[in-house]
């Protein structure tokens, strides 16, 4: 059996473009989004794979990039939040405020990006979630990283529609 | 994470010829975590996703075949699955969070490890870590522990959502090896700790698992799954109850029982099967399988409260699945 040690060859699709770097075996998929392609939605949470806040989706489903050795993927399709909220945007930022000003400080900023990426993940027809999808979506996916927050529905509608997705 | 050397091979034949200390990575989702925790060492990771064992059939018999690398979501929401093994597919989706359960595959959920804290904590004693060094877990904090199965070296409960339901369906785990294929109940692939808590499983060096086999025997209509956990995703169980009943005429033709969470192995006592048998559901009759099913069940200083749950669990689920109810619904015809 040919087994290395040495770095090998991780090549991913990341939000479209193609990475292609060699690293060490031991790489962490969640590691390489955010300190090689500074990918920062990604965020370290339990780093055991509890809270989600490191999610990505994964050939089109959402993972646990904290338990993924960047090379054990090869030619994967990654999305990070980045993908449908561009940083300079501020689209992020205006879903946030909203629903801090529905929720209070209650509300968990360092998962939201992924959860919102979930909820992404689930509109395969193309069409931005209604207000009552993202209740629902809120509703069955607690914040786990933080305090679970009341949140109000937000249209992702702009978001959708003003040039990211 | 400790240094390791990779590979990842395309086929059966070479990936049963992995060297010593080796570890094969399917989804990840505890080996990984492990290897962080630096829990697990292995000098090789053998990376076995690009093997074909992924498919879901219907088997000739009437059951049906799960691929040891299908996914636990795919695994859930896989039409034969869902229409015919619904027990199978609601004790899925109580395990994990959804990310979780998109990366987990089959074969990885049935030879997950314990998720006692003193087994990821290195800084204490552990058997299953290092065989002879002690329990830490006894006569500690050990309220998750287990009441059923344990010995005076271990007293970690196993994990799995999945399995208990396996064990209630009775399911066959399908092995490949060097030396070839063989067949395991998943009643009998999960080892009791006694004096050896560091064998879980009888799987022999190199060997891995390739598939699980149904028995055409579903419960499609009388089941449940009632998993008691202290959080309403990614928690693992306080106490879980898989029932599968077949009801004719308000009587039990045949049921099945298997208990999770309180146990070092998925529980199940094949006697439980002959008290049901014929029987009329009753209240007499369910306190005394949950009796049954808990017999010999050995409480510390930490878990005796769940001991005190348990048979008020088993007796919930088991009103659940005669009412043929929704799994965690209350039950209406309890009385």
């Amino acid at each position: 059996m040919n087994a290395t040690r040495n770095a090998c060859t991780c090549s991913l699709k990341v939000n479209g473009a193609l990475f292609r770097k060699d690293v060490p075996p031991t790489v962490i998929l969640l590691d390489l989004l955010r300190e090689c392609l500074g990918l920062t939605s990604v965020t370290q949470g339990c780093d055991h794979g509890h809270c989600g806040a490191c999610t990505a989706l994964l050939d089109g489903v959402p993972v646990q990039s904290c338990l993924v050795l960047a090379i054990s993927v090869p030619d994967a399709e990654v999305v990070t939040a980045e993908a449908f909220f561009p940083p300079g945007s501020g689209l992020l930022h205006h879903i946030r405020q909203r629903l801090l000003t529905a929720a209070g400080p209650q509300v968990c900023s360092a998962c939201l990006p992924a959860r919102l990426l979930c909820l992404l993940a689930q509109a395969t027809d193309g069409q931005p979630p209604s207000p009552a999808e993202i209740e629902a979506f809120i509703h069955a996916s607690p914040c786990l990283c933080g305090g679970q927050a009341r949140e109000e529905p937000v249209s992702m509608s702009r978001s959708r529609h003003e040039g990211v997705a | 994470m400790r240094a390791f050397a990779y590979s990842r091979p395309v086929t059966l034949g070479a990936v049963v010829q992995a060297p010593p200390c080796s570890r094969y990575l399917a989804g990840g989702t505890n080996l990984i975590d492990l290897m962080k925790a630096d829990v697990e060492q292995p000098e090789y990771v053998i990376n076995i996703k690009a093997l074909p064992l992924g498919d879901i059939r219907p088997l000739p018999d009437g059951g049906g075949g799960l691929g040891a690398l299908a996914t636990n979501a795919r695994t859930a929401a896989h039409p034969l699955v869902r229409a015919r093994y619904p027990l199978l597919a609601a004790a899925i989706l109580a395990g994990g969070s959804p990310q979780v359960r998109n990366m987990a595959t089959n074969g990885g959920n049935i030879n997950q490890r314990t998720r006692c804290h003193y087994f990821y904590d290195i800084g204490t004693v552990c058997n299953k870590r290092e065989p002879g060094a002690g329990c830490a877990a006894i006569g500690a904090r050990n309220r998750v522990h287990a009441l059923l199965g344990t010995s005076p070296d271990c007293m970690a409960a196993f994990p799995s959502d999945m399995c208990v339901a396996l064990a209630a369906l009775d399911a066959r785990v399908n092995l490949f090896g060097p030396g070839g294929a063989r067949q395991v109940r998943i009643r009998d692939y999960h080892c009791l700790p006694g004096r050896t808590p560091w064998v879980e499983n009888v799987l022999r060096r190199n060997e891995l698992v390739v598939g699980i086999d149904l028995p055409p025997v579903s419960f499609g209509s009388h089941y449940t799954y009632l998993k008691i956990r202290e959080s309403r995703t990614c928690a693992f169980a306080i106490i879980s109850v898989a029932v599968g009943l077949e009801m004719e005429g308000g009587v039990i033709r045949h049921g099945r029982v298997a208990l999770g969470g309180v146990a070092t192995r998925p529980w199940y006592v094949p006697a439980v099967e002959d008290m049901l048998r014929g029987r009329s559901p009753s209240a007499t009759l369910f306190h005394d399988v949950a009796r049954l099913l808990l017999h010999g069940a050995v409480h510390d200083q930490g878990n005796a409260d769940r001991l005190a749950l348990a048979p008020r669990v088993i007796q919930r689920a088991l009103w659940q699945a005669v009412t043929g109810s929704p799994p965690c619904q209350p039950c209406a015809g309890m009385p």
